[in-house]
């Protein structure tokens, strides 16, 4: 078996305790830690798949952004949890060396050896050229084979062609055919900005005066606190 | 790795999600419940773009993205606010959204 696949299994195997770990967690941040495992390991299966882009986007947004809000809420709330600490701390530690697991699939990833498409095309195979495969090939709705698939599936380039699931394919066809979603999805952030804003900002009547000072203040307008 | 083993990863990953967002008493645990969900989807999408050598998947992907962040965000902000008034997280304490 081949060290990528094993490789898969493990992180898939290390995704599912995660969401294990999850579940049952007793205190929320045992949670947040545990979905963070699961999200690192979904975002190595990934990058063995050939999917790049989205392997970075995953540690970027998932575990980056999303993990830290939850972490951040969490420590501001301080909620009470029971006391489970000595098993997470057992379980942490054998975090370490998965994260080491880690390292390999981006690894390769950056240095396109694991691509199939990328590896034929450096081997001086089958006309894999990157330029020439992105340009001609990736055309949105060019079908010459009739097979209902765009030609990047075309079956010279093998199964994962080198214009597969990078971030020059995602982008053009994130901004060429699915420009209209793209769009779509940036209301959807500003209504998420907006709303988040509006949902903790205080009160009006707590801006009419800075944290701490009294509630009735010599203001020039007196009406103005009634 | 075959498509079949990706899928049930992901079927496994989704149903325990699931069973977090059934089970759990903690709004914050419920929400990660509900963003393991979502990355299972996820998988599901990049296993059948790996599969057919296409990169649509990975677009829905990013939208994917997209709203589990806006999800959290405003979430989290209701969390917050909830924990505010009533100093305390549980779901059952969510009957009436209403300040």
């Amino acid at each position: 078996m081949e060290l990528a696949t094993i490789m898969m299994y493990v992180f898939c195997v290390c995704a599912v305790a995660g969401g294990v770990g999850l579940v049952v967690a007793k205190h929320p941040i045992h949670g947040a830690l545990s979905l963070l495992m699961s999200m690192l390991c979904l975002a190595g299966v990934y990058a063995l798949l050939g999917a790049h882009l989205i392997a970075v986007l995953q540690i970027i947004i998932y575990a980056g952004a999303i993990i830290i809000l939850v972490v951040y809420v969490i420590m501001l709330l301080d909620v009470v949890g029971s006391d489970s600490a000595g098993f997470y701390r057992k379980a942490g530690l054998a975090v370490i060396p998965l994260l080491a697991l880690l390292v390999f699939p981006l690894v390769q990833s950056v240095a396109g050896v694991g691509d199939k498409g990328n590896r034929e095309a450096a081997e001086g195979g089958v006309g894999c050229e990157e330029g020439k495969l992105c340009e001609t090939l990736c055309d949105d709705d060019k079908d010459n084979d009739g097979d209902g698939l765009r030609d990047c599936a075309d079956p010279n380039c093998g199964s994962q062609p080198a214009c597969y699931g990078t971030v020059k394919a995602v982008g053009s066809s994130l901004l060429g055919r699915y420009v209209l979603p793209f769009e779509i999805s940036s209301i959807l952030l500003l209504a998420g900005i907006v709303g988040a804003v509006l949902l903790t900002a205080p009160k009006p009547e707590e801006l009419e005066r800075p944290v701490g000072a009294p509630a009735v203040d010599a203001t020039d307008d007196p009406g103005e606190e009634a | 790795m075959p498509l079949e083993h990706l899928l049930a990863v992901a079927f496994v990953l989704f149903i325990m999600g699931g069973a977090g967002v059934l089970a759990r008493r903690n709004i914050l645990i419920v929400m990660m419940s509900i963003e393991l969900m979502l990355n299972a989807v996820n998988l599901v999408f990049i296993a059948f773009a790996s599969t057919l050598a296409d990169n649509g998947g990975h677009v829905m992907v990013m939208m994917i993205f997209v709203v589990a962040a806006v999800e959290i965000a405003v979430g989290m902000a209701i969390v917050v606010n909830m924990y505010r008034q009533r100093q305390n997280i549980g779901v059952d304490s969510f009957r009436i959204m209403r300040g």
